[in-house]
């Protein structure tokens, strides 16, 4: 895999380790490159640094820095494609804090959440 | 029959004048002059007052057939005729254009008008128009004229003052009600007045004494009537004078035929013209003095009633009420007043009010507020409800509500209090004020806990279904054989782990949907796809439920709602249908009701809900069936419902035990007003 085909390309940003690693077990056996993050910082970092991936898996509430706070630096990024990039948003929080997201996102994914479902977003977003 | 019963009174008017007429010429045969008792003119004016002007036609007729009965010419019996009605019409007509007349004649008004009109004037009419036909035809010398006159306008008068007040006020005036005992008085009077009168005039007195006023001997009996017996013993009085007059000038006695003179007649007759008018005008003032005690005995009575209404609200009311005059001295002080201030009203009394029961620190301020009043007419506390600290006897000071009036009687300004001790109801206000914060704290920090609690529960859970769902694959993935039994293991323990996930979204959503914390996020939704969308998540549970589910819409349905509270509705409906109708064909819909509601059902083939049970189902913890058959607490349906009045909608169920339910919801298209979207 490389940095030009983010076609198969995913980061998943969460800061329990054991969903973060199910996670990226899944999805390689799938054959998708998983990038990880364990907070919003890092995410960003990954997202300068790293390939652009097809999709972000967000979780909101973590440490050093929040979902929120993520989404808000990715979203007036000075990359437009990054700041652009699709992200959806896998929390354990209540509907209307969800809904409380004032930036853009493509959907959301409540813990917890089935292999079906992650399976068919990621399918969705990463032809 | 009304113009039979008119000719009636016409006939019975006619003859009675006739007859009275006839008899008062006839005398004159025995006095040799004009009538000693001419009752028609009192007869018609009465009859015409009484009941109306247009009996005229019976006096004239009467007054015409009597003079030309006695030997008067036509000519002559015309004019006094005519004159004898003009006197009686015109003394009605006088008596009503020119005064409210009252017939009862138990005012001095009254009185009045009727010896102006009726005795003066009108008499003086007739008078003149009987002399005058009887000069034209020669029936006395014209020396006579003024004498004949005189004479005749003094006998007209004399009736009109006793007759006609005789019938009036015998028909007119109130009847009264005397007890037997009055009664029996006014009989022994009467005859003791007749026999006296009798005796009087038949005693053969001395030639010397014939010029003493006997007639006199009647003023005590009338003073006596008209004490005893008001206007009705006045006019009965006169009227027996005149009887009696009458009777001993019948028999040649008393002192109406002294002599055969004119100026004696004249004499006597004035006498009783002015001892009638008097006995009026004393009955009337008589009277009139009588009704004004009655009214002030009534006002009175009134007033000491209210005075005794108003010191027993004053001694039963539960608030102090104090008064004070406008150099703020205590002018009233309650009993509740004594209790509240702990101060005894004697002490009270004439104090200044300020330094009884205001605080020290507040004394100016009273006294500014009273000046102002007095000097401006304005005052802040007037007429309103306020709160203020207020001073006991023993120096401790308490919160009272008060109100102030203010009596502009004539003379200065007296202002009234009305002051109630809110001690209690402060310090129950103070309490409650704190337990609702308690409470408040409470829930908060119990609603923080669940939110805590439910989102570090689910992290685990995440993993751990990932984890399970992971060995599910790779199960299946290792060809399955020999595998079964743990296939099957596993997937117990998802449907597990969705409970518990189920369960714990389920608690969260109620404490904050049940505390009203949860915001709408309204946008333009689509019903139709969101239903959709929910039936393909929810697909693995449709497989696993054995259920076909059927889905028909007329199209997109957009309203302004909430997407995610939506989606959880529709899952919660749909899951609920799974649960209680496993295995039987679900059915959904979704249609537009008019331009303003969107309607959704949804329909299962299950057990269905009894109807006693249809209405406890979308409470908190209700479920109808037994808990081991079917898992959950109960709390989707609540949530729906809550989630649903959040919108504005609402849902029905229509059941029956075995049938099936169909669950029907309906929403509003539009956003409410004031909300954000």
């Amino acid at each position: 895999m490389n940095g030009d085909a983010p076609q198969r390309r995913v980061l998943v940003v969460e800061d329990d380790l054991n969903i973060r690693e199910t996670l990226r077990l899944l999805l390689e056996t799938e054959g998708y490159e998983v990038l990880t993050a364990e907070n919003g910082a890092h995410a960003l970092q990954m997202v300068d640094s790293g390939g652009r991936p097809c999709l972000i898996l967000l979780d909101l509430f973590m440490p050093v820095m929040d979902g929120f706070e993520f989404l808000d630096r990715l979203r007036v990024h000075t990359n437009q494609k990054l700041a652009e990039l699709p992200v959806v948003l896998a929390s354990a929080a209540p509907l209307d804090v969800l809904n409380s997201v004032r930036q853009p996102t493509s959907g959301y994914l409540r813990k917890p959440f089935d292999i079906a479902g992650i399976l068919r977003l990621v399918r969705e977003f990463c032809k | 029959m009304r113009r039979v019963y008119f000719a009636l009174q016409l006939a019975v008017l006619g003859v009675l004048y006739y007859l009275s007429g006839r008899l008062g010429l006839d005398l004159q045969s025995i006095g040799g002059f004009s009538t000693l008792l001419w009752a028609p003119t009192g007869l018609s004016i009465a009859a015409l007052l009484l009941i109306g002007m247009r009996l005229w036609p019976a006096i004239s007729l009467a007054a015409f057939a009597v003079n030309l009965s006695v030997g008067a010419p036509v000519p002559a019996a015309l004019g006094i005729a005519a004159g004898n009605t003009l006197e009686a019409v015109l003394a009605v007509w006088m008596l009503r254009r020119f005064s409210r007349f009252n017939p009862a004649l138990d005012s001095l008004h009254d009185v009045l008008v009727l010896v102006v009109f009726a005795g003066l004037l009108s008499t003086a009419v007739a008078a003149t128009m009987g002399v005058l036909s009887l000069w034209l035809s020669g029936m006395f010398a014209p020396g006579e004229a003024i004498q004949t006159w005189i004479t005749w306008w003094l006998g007209d008068m004399l009736s009109a003052l006793v007759v006609a007040p005789f019938l009036l006020v015998w028909v007119r005036g109130a009847r009264p009600a005397f007890p037997f005992k009055k009664r029996f008085e006014a009989w022994a009077m009467s005859l003791l007045f007749c026999g006296g009168t009798l005796f009087v005039y038949f005693l053969e007195l001395p030639a010397t004494m014939r010029l003493f006023p006997m007639q006199l001997i009647t003023l005590p009996f009338l003073v006596w009537a008209v004490m005893r017996f008001g206007t009705h013993g006045a006019v009965t009085g006169s009227f027996l004078v005149s009887v009696m007059a009458l009777f001993a000038a019948l028999r040649g006695a008393g002192p109406f035929v002294l002599e055969k003179s004119p100026y004696a007649l004249w004499y006597i007759e004035t006498y009783r013209i002015i001892a009638a008018v008097t006995v009026l005008v004393f009955a009337a003032v008589v009277a009139e003095r009588e009704r004004q005690r009655l009214r002030a005995q009534n006002t009175e009575h009134r007033l000491r009633e209210s005075n005794l209404f108003h010191q027993s609200i004053l001694d039963t009311a539960l608030d102090a009420i104090i008064s004070m005059d406008h150099e703020g001295k205590v002018l009233e002080f309650n009993p509740a007043a004594e209790r509240i201030f702990g101060i005894e009203c004697s002490r009270a009394l004439g104090k200044e009010l300020a330094s009884l029961i205001v605080p020290p620190r507040l004394r100016e301020a009273h006294r500014r507020g009273l000046a102002g009043y007095l000097a401006t007419g304005q005052g802040a506390l007037l007429g309103r409800r306020t709160e203020m600290p207020a001073l006991r006897a023993d120096g401790s000071e308490f919160p009272v509500e008060l109100s102030i009036v203010v009596q502009r009687a004539p003379g200065p300004p007296r202002f009234t209090g009305h002051l109630r001790d809110i001690t209690h109801a402060k310090q129950a206000e103070h309490e409650r004020n704190r337990l609702v914060a308690q409470l408040e704290e409470a829930v908060r920090v119990r609603d923080e806990f669940i939110a805590v609690a439910s989102h570090e529960l689910k992290t685990p859970i995440t993993s751990l279904k990932l984890q399970s769902q992971l060995l599910a694959r790779s199960l299946e993935q290792s060809g399955g054989a020999g595998h079964e039994k743990l296939q099957r293991h596993v997937s117990l323990s998802l449907r597990q782990i969705d409970s518990l996930a189920a369960l714990i979204d389920n608690i969260l959503d109620v404490s904050r949907l049940s505390a009203g914390a949860a915001a709408l996020h309204l946008e333009d939704v689509d019903l139709t796809a969101i239903i959709q969308s929910v039936i393909e998540r929810q697909s693995e549970e449709i497989r696993r439920s054995g259920s076909r589910v059927e889905f028909d819409s007329d199209g997109p349905l957009v309203g302004c709602w909430d997407r995610v509270r939506l989606e959880k509705v529709v899952t919660n409906l749909l899951n609920n249908a799974l649960k209680y109708g496993s295995g039987k064909p679900i059915a959904l819909r979704s249609v537009h009701r008019g331009d303003d509601l969107a309607e959704f059902s949804i329909r299962d083939r299950g057990i269905g809900i009894a109807k006693d049970d249809q209405s406890r189902i979308f409470k908190r913890f209700e479920r109808t069936v037994p808990v081991r058959q079917y898992g959950g607490f109960g709390l989707g349906l609540y949530i729906v419902k809550l989630d649903l009045e959040a919108h504005g909608g609402q849902i029905r169920v229509d059941s029956a035990p075995g049938e099936g339910a169909t669950f029907t919801v309906e929403l509003p298209v539009h956003c409410p007003a004031g909300g954000d979207i």
